[in-house]
């Protein structure tokens, strides 16, 4: 069976080829209610030719990177939407997601051990749901706030407000303010510039997750709208830089007599598995090697190493096994899209700095919930100890770290130096798909009875009451 | 000091624990047989006691009762694989459920189907012909099978796990009858069990439709059926799919003791796991639980350790992940919900030996299971916990004092894939109509011509 080719013109630049520009806008935008959120998705629509394409992205990279002299500087658009959105303008279609469904809130205790309150997030919380998200990418700070104000006043002019607005800038060697360069490992998608990456499937609605292999069934879609979208997971993760530093000179001050002259910077690269420089952290470096060229090794496995090397704990084996030691044979990836905001510490210390983490996949339950629920925070898979570093933020997590013939354990005591301050779970539809979005579904009727009933019941606030039962109905109505 | 084989988790179920002692023995020495022929190139039956004796101490794995386990073994856990079934996970969404709460995709409704997919298409008949039902937990193949307890209001009560193979408890069954017939009862809630409801009355027999397939004796007249209905309803004592035995996890962490090589010599390298499994033929290549195993016993090969499966033999349930269980207010599960029922130590890292847990809410609480949280969702199916648990068992191993890594065999079969999916089925190398060769070079002469596939995995 040959697979279907990709169709770079309508799936989003972001999530197949990263816009990766300098400066990326965030605009988090909440509808007042169903109405608003089906006037908003007609607005949404009209943007459909605006948004940015894997193609245009491809196509402009390099003019992003070097503006001809006297053109206006260029800037990328991605959009993607909340359930309650999707649910609202196209009835007729539910994404086979609990996560999608759920949305974060919900499901960020139990799936990410996150503790925080989500009534007070910044981003996402359940008093202001996150109904649309629009990154707006550029190298130019100006033009990329300008674009930012336009949109943000046309959907003003729709009746939605803008509880969330954020830009993020990447900081000198790409990286994230701990100091360790960020976004290294990311999957090969098949057929999009390479010949043996990871099937488009597994980050693309409408594909194949394994060459010859019927594509999944991702959602119940009559009218194919969700084909050539992905799953967003956007989380704004806050970095307490002085907390992480000064764990690091704790612990080598306390490990002196089991490891004499640790120094902090080897530590934090065992915990994170790599050095700043992206270099992999392999014992016994005591020093950052650095990177040939501009990219970091990212070819290197796991297989050999029994921990002695690069600890089974450390951040970069816990979110990827690296063909070493896991406890599932298909091992999830993701494409992450983030990028940090806030000044380095350095630039200006009592500011607030992190990340604003995003990354999309076919699946959140599948792919970022299980990489964070099943694997971060989990002290025994996809190998033994914790991720100190992202790991459990709330929990005391420890590390083993083989030295001298022996295991050195790290151990955080309950300090914390990530937190989580909102988020949510969203779709980002292709081009023709967000199109789509302002064509009343022709069932619709059908459904609006069971709804209302729902509703009128209580029944409406979870999303089986919103959806299965009009599914349900509509494949009553495919039968007859 | 002399090896003793002691029953799974230390449990003091036989009455005379030589009886355990003489049925591991003898599973040992059929591995180093079968090992051993492997290296000669013999059919098991054809090895002679002398090659046994001559080749026994090349192999990396050790029957510990007829070579000393030297003094600075060291026994380790291997890495826990996930429970829940690869084979359900890979075959979503499932057309038979449709969307509903908690299970989008129908994954934890499939996986406590009862059937017989674990034999394949065919039936079960006694030795008179009559045809018999005989399903079981047939998705839950990880080495971890569950059963939600209903509260009688629609709810769950109780999630009960266990990882107990069946040919553990036929084993006990043949020796202390009336020891089962307690566990039986005590786990059913069932007192009137008795040990005539437990056996066969008369052989039965697995028939597969397919006729170039072998049938397959289940149990003897008057031997313990593993397919007995109270252990599906309404209890769980035992493990009850067909690859969910002791002797499946034995025989796999033996054939993956010999280093092997493809067709053109070259060693495999055990990377993919996947294609390793299809070589040595030792296990089911689409579940987690089978190729996770034979790769770390082959990577023990490769690094030059000989090692056997430590004391006490057994399959256990590895952990929980803790963080991904809440209470209503989003509060971590407190382990008093925990109930390790057989076995031990389930709390600390590489060390849990837990044969049977169960989880409820402790005395005095309010919240009921239905009230929480698992891996995000609010807790409707047991396949959701089941998703939180993992399953390991144990090796004792020790460098070879010579070095290297020992004999090199070739590969037993490859693997087809099944047109359009990602199934492998195991084969000597040629694939079948509809299906194509997924690891070429294993075999020599591996080719798509016609001929029927072979099931891999102990029956």
């Amino acid at each position: 069976m040959s697979d279907r080719a990709l169709v770079l013109d309508d799936i989003q630049g972001d999530i197949l080829a990263g816009f990766n520009t300098d400066v990326q806008a965030l605009v988090g935008l909440t509808a007042p209610d169903d109405a608003g959120r089906r006037t908003a998705a007609a607005w949404l629509a009209s943007l459909a030719p605006e948004i940015t394409s894997v193609a245009r992205v491809r196509a402009e990279r390099d003019v992003m990177k070097t503006p001809p002299a006297g053109e206006p500087p260029l800037t990328w658009l991605a959009v993607a939407v909340g359930p309650a959105l999707l649910q609202a303008a196209a009835r007729d279609v539910f994404i086979l997601d609990d996560a999608f469904n759920e949305g974060m809130p919900d499901r960020a205790a139990s799936a990410l051990a996150d503790r925080s309150l989500p009534a007070q997030w910044m981003v996402g919380a359940p008093s202001a749901p996150l109904d649309i998200l629009l990154k707006i990418a550029g190298n130019d700070a100006t033009a990329v706030e300008a674009r930012r104000d336009t949109l943000v006043k046309a959907a003003k002019a729709k009746g939605l407000t803008a509880p969330y607005q954020e830009v993020g800038a990447r900081l000198a060697d790409n990286a994230e303010h701990f100091g360790f360069r960020d976004g290294i490992s990311q999957p090969d998608v098949l057929g999009d510039q390479s010949a043996t990456g990871l099937s488009p499937g597994n980050f693309v609605f409408g594909y194949p997750k394994a060459p010859g292999v019927a594509p999944p069934r991702r959602a119940v879609d009559p009218r194919n709208l969700t084909d050539n979208g992905s799953l967003l997971v956007f989380r704004r993760l806050a970095q307490d830089v002085p907390a992480f530093r000064a764990f690091c000179a704790d612990q080598i001050k306390s490990l002196q007599p089991e490891w004499p002259g640790l120094g902090a910077p080897e530590l934090a690269a065992l915990i994170v598995g790599r050095w700043p420089s992206g270099a992999p952290a392999v014992q016994p470096q005591t020093a950052d090697p650095g990177v040939l060229g501009d990219d970091p090794d990212n070819s290197f496995d796991f297989r050999t190493d029994d921990g002695s090397g690069c600890p089974f704990g450390a951040h970069i084996r816990k979110v990827n096994p690296r063909k070493g030691p896991a406890d599932v044979v298909d091992v999830p990836r993701i494409l992450r899209r983030g990028i940090p905001f806030g000044p380095t510490f350095e630039a200006a210390p009592a500011a607030e700095r992190g990340l604003l983490f995003l990354a999309y996949q076919a699946s959140i339950t599948g792919g970022f919930e299980f990489i964070s629920g099943h694997w971060m925070n989990s002290s025994n898979r996809p190998g033994p100890g914790d991720d100190v570093f992202i790991g459990r933020p709330f929990d005391t997590r420890s590390l083993a770290i083989p030295h001298a013939g022996r295991s050195v354990t790290v151990s955080t005591g309950g300090r914390q130096w990530i937190d989580p301050t909102g988020g949510g779970y969203l779709f980002a539809p292709g081009k023709a798909g967000l199109a789509a979005l302002a064509t009343v579904p022709a069932p619709l009727a059908k459904f609006a009875a069971p709804l209302l009933l729902a509703k009128a019941t209580g029944g409406a606030r979870r999303w089986i009451s919103r959806a299965t039962r009009p599914l349900r109905l509509a494949f009553d109505a495919r039968r007859r | 000091m002399a090896w003793t084989f002691d029953a799974p988790g230390n449990l003091q179920d036989f009455s005379n624990p030589a009886d355990w002692q003489k049925e591991m023995v003898d599973q040992a020495d059929a591995i180093v047989q079968i090992l051993v022929a492997s290296v000669l190139g013999k059919k098991p039956d054809d090895v002679t006691e002398a090659e046994v004796t001559a080749w026994r101490t090349r192999l990396a794995y050790v029957q510990p009762t007829r070579e000393a386990v030297p003094a600075g073994a060291e026994t380790i856990s291997i890495q826990p694989w996930g429970g829940f079934p690869r084979g359900v996970e890979r075959q979503a969404p499932w057309a038979a459920f449709p969307p509903v709460e908690s299970d989008p995709d129908g994954s934890f409704r499939a996986v406590d189907d009862l059937g017989v997919e674990d034999f394949g298409v065919g039936h079960f008949e006694d030795s008179s012909g009559t045809i018999l039902d005989l399903p079981t937990r047939h998705r839950q193949d990880e080495y971890l099978e569950w059963m939600a307890t209903p509260d009688g209001q629609g709810g769950i009560s109780k999630i009960t796990f266990v990882a107990e193979g069946y040919d553990y408890f036929a084993k006990l069954f043949e020796k202390d009858p009336k020891t089962v017939v307690k566990l039986y009862q005590h786990f059913t809630g069932v007192g009137t069990i008795n040990a005539d409801q437990l056996r066969a009355k008369k052989a039965i027999t697995w028939i597969p439709d397919d006729a170039s397939l072998v049938s397959e004796m289940i149990a003897d007249a008057g031997e313990f059926n593993p397919r007995n209905a109270f252990n599906i309803k309404p209890g769980i004592v035992h493990l009850s799919h067909r690859a969910n035995s002791l002797g499946a996890e034995i025989n796999l962490a033996g054939v993956s003791a010999l280093a092997r090589k493809k067709a053109d010599g070259t060693v495999l390298d055990g990377a993919d796991e996947e294609q390793l499994i299809c070589c040595n033929q030792g296990g089911e290549p689409n579940r987690n639980s089978d190729p996770k195993i034979s790769q770390q016993a082959y990577s023990l090969v490769q690094g030059g350790y000989r090692y056997t499966l430590a004391n006490p033999v057994g399959l256990y349930i590895a952990g929980v992940d803790e963080a991904s269980l809440t209470l209503p207010d989003g509060s971590p599960l407190p382990r008093e919900w925990w109930t390790v029922v057989r076995g031990h130590d389930l709390w600390t890292n590489g060390t849990s030996r837990v044969l049977r847990l169960e989880l409820k809410p402790p005395a005095g609480e309010t919240a009921k299971l239905g009230d929480l949280r698992v891996g995000g969702s609010k807790l409707k199916f047991p396949g959701q916990v089941a998703k939180a648990l993992s399953v390991h068992l144990f090796v004792t191993r020790w460098m070879r004092p010579q070095g290297g890594i020992g004999p090199v065999v070739g590969c037993r079969g490859t693997c087809c894939r099944i047109d359009g999916t990602q199934i492998l089925i195991g084969s000597h190398g040629a694939c079948g109509a509809g299906s194509t060769l997924a690891f070429p070079g294993l075999v020599p002469g591996a080719h798509g011509a016609p001929k029927k596939p072979t099931m891999l995995g102990v029956r």
